[in-house]
């Protein structure tokens, strides 16, 4: 580590006090926005191994072929919104962070800079499903809220440290 | 007889190109010049005259040596009312004289030869004067020619004679010598005084005898190795209290001040970490700064002055901050924030 050039350690020092420098802000668009795809991805991912679960469990216990079943119509819908609903507010209750924030080093919390629990975590987690198009208020917004922020008065910040679940 | 002349001045005429064609007769070859005074009556004049001039000096010096040891006196004082200067004046004014008058004499006789040689050679020729003259000149000859093969004998006899005498005299003159006191005259001081040591050293060209010198070649003829090997190194060692150098070291604020410069948990951090872990730092970093060029781009087209308010009130919960430790790979970039 010694050996790499001095320009490139300078430049390496300069990023880190810059990274250092942002921690705590209020993240921008970007961010948000692929932290919320690969939450999306996550989900189809674990709903998808739900399913597949759900499958061997009926091949064990029933005489039925294997073969994955997806729920119709309004059912589909309605359990995967609550499944992803679910998802953020266990996770934002949790740590702040789901996966996709964990991934890009941010963090959900109140405005007042405490967890996010209990209703309104659920709330947020409802809305964030549901309203997707949410998220496009942070280009505009003076304090990069999305809409789900404005309405349950939170933040999401660069955070990239460690806090335990729970704290 | 003139045409023998004629013939030998048509040889004499002849005669360098002889030389130059290699047909030498033996007639070519060069009379050795004579030395002046030769055959001319006035070089022996002179020679008489110088002579007699040298004895008159050297009487008139054992003179004077004589009489300084009559009255005493080391160092005979030159007075012109003595009877000695008087002497040598008068002798040396009769030498001047007598050589003008022998170089007068000289002239004229010559002069006289010149007019009465061909009168005599007439004479001698055409008269009957010539027969007693003849013969007086063959009786002559005769006589010359004796007196001078007698006189090789004589000189032998005399050589011989000054080789047994001349070691003597000069033994009896170095025995009176006082070579001790003729070194205490020479005044050495005087001699070194004299010489200039600047001069001679100035004339020599240090320059070029340095440039002389082959540094090579001396260099390659030390033995090196002989050389350490008569170094003791282990009573250097020795001598080398080590102890000392250890106590002067203040070891404890060097390390200090090392581990200051060195971040060891960086280090740590980053030689634990992943490549993993760096990757998702440079993609949240990335995300950060496409954050704020949309921020930026979005702001200049809104027109709005002065940024955003993205700073968050200071957590609620302080409990929960004062907990955070380094997370897993991915976080030390932010950790490193929070250890300074």
């Amino acid at each position: 580590m010694s050996a790499e050039p001095r320009a490139s350690r300078v430049k390496r020092a300069a990023r880190r006090d810059r990274i250092h420098a942002l921690q705590g802000i209020r993240a921008g668009f970007v961010s948000r926005i692929l932290a919320y795809v690969i939450d999306v991805v996550v989900l189809f991912v674990l709903g998808f191994l739900i399913l597949c679960f759900v499958a061997l469990v009926r091949w064990v216990v029933t005489s039925a072929d294997f073969h994955i079943d997806r729920p119709e119509g309004w059912l589909s819908v309605v359990l995967s919104f609550l499944f992803a609903t679910l998802y953020f507010e266990y996770l934002w209750s949790a740590t702040g962070r789901s996966l996709g924030e964990q991934f890009f080093g941010l963090r959900t919390l109140r405005s007042d800079g405490a967890r996010l629990r209990g209703w309104l975590a659920l709330l947020r987690g409802a809305l964030w499903t549901a309203f997707p198009i949410g998220l496009l208020w942070i280009v505009v917004s003076k304090r990069n809220a999305a809409v789900q922020d404005l309405i349950c008065d939170t933040a999401v910040i660069y955070d990239w440290s460690y806090h335990p679940p729970g704290g | 007889m003139e045409r023998s002349g004629q013939q030998g001045g048509v040889i004499r005429l002849v005669e360098p190109f002889a030389g130059a064609t290699g047909g030498s007769n033996g007639t070519a070859e060069p009379r050795p010049s004579e030395p002046p005074g030769a055959g001319d009556p006035t070089g022996l004049i002179d020679l008489a005259l110088g002579a007699a001039g040298l004895g008159l000096a050297a009487i008139v010096a054992i003179l004077r040596e004589v009489e300084a040891a009559r009255s005493g006196r080391t160092v005979p004082a030159a007075r012109d009312d003595d009877l000695t200067a008087m002497l040598a004046t008068v002798g040396f004014a009769g030498l001047g004289l007598a050589a003008e008058a022998g170089q007068q004499a000289a002239r004229l006789a010559r002069a006289g030869l010149a007019a009465m040689r061909p009168v005599g050679d007439a004479a001698t020729e055409h008269t009957p004067l010539g027969r007693p003259v003849r013969s007086l000149g063959a009786w002559l000859d005769r006589w010359s020619g004796r007196g001078r093969v007698e006189q090789v004998a004589r000189e032998d006899l005399a050589a011989r004679v000054i080789e047994v005498i001349v070691p003597r005299v000069a033994g009896a003159v170095i025995e009176r010598v006082d070579l001790d006191d003729v070194v205490a005259r020479v005044d050495i001081a005087g001699i070194v005084d004299r010489i200039d040591i600047d001069a001679i050293v100035g004339r020599i060209d240090i320059d070029a005898i340095v440039a002389r010198v082959d540094i090579g070649e001396i260099v390659d003829r030390l033995d090196i190795d002989a050389i350490v090997a008569r170094v003791d190194i282990d009573a250097i060692a020795a001598r080398v209290d080590v102890q000392a150098i250890i106590e002067r070291l203040d070891l404890a604020s060097l390390t200090t001040t090392v581990m200051d410069e060195v971040n060891v948990g960086e280090i740590i951090r980053e030689s634990t970490g992943s490549i993993s872990a760096e990757t998702v730092d440079a993609i949240r970093y990335q995300g950060m700064n496409a954050d704020r060029l949309v921020q930026r781009l979005v702001d200049r087209i809104m027109l709005r002055r002065g940024g955003r308010e993205l700073t968050l009130p200071p957590p609620a919960d302080a409990e929960a901050d004062a907990q955070a430790v380094p997370d897993a790979p991915g976080d030390a970039a932010a950790s490193v924030g929070a250890s300074e």
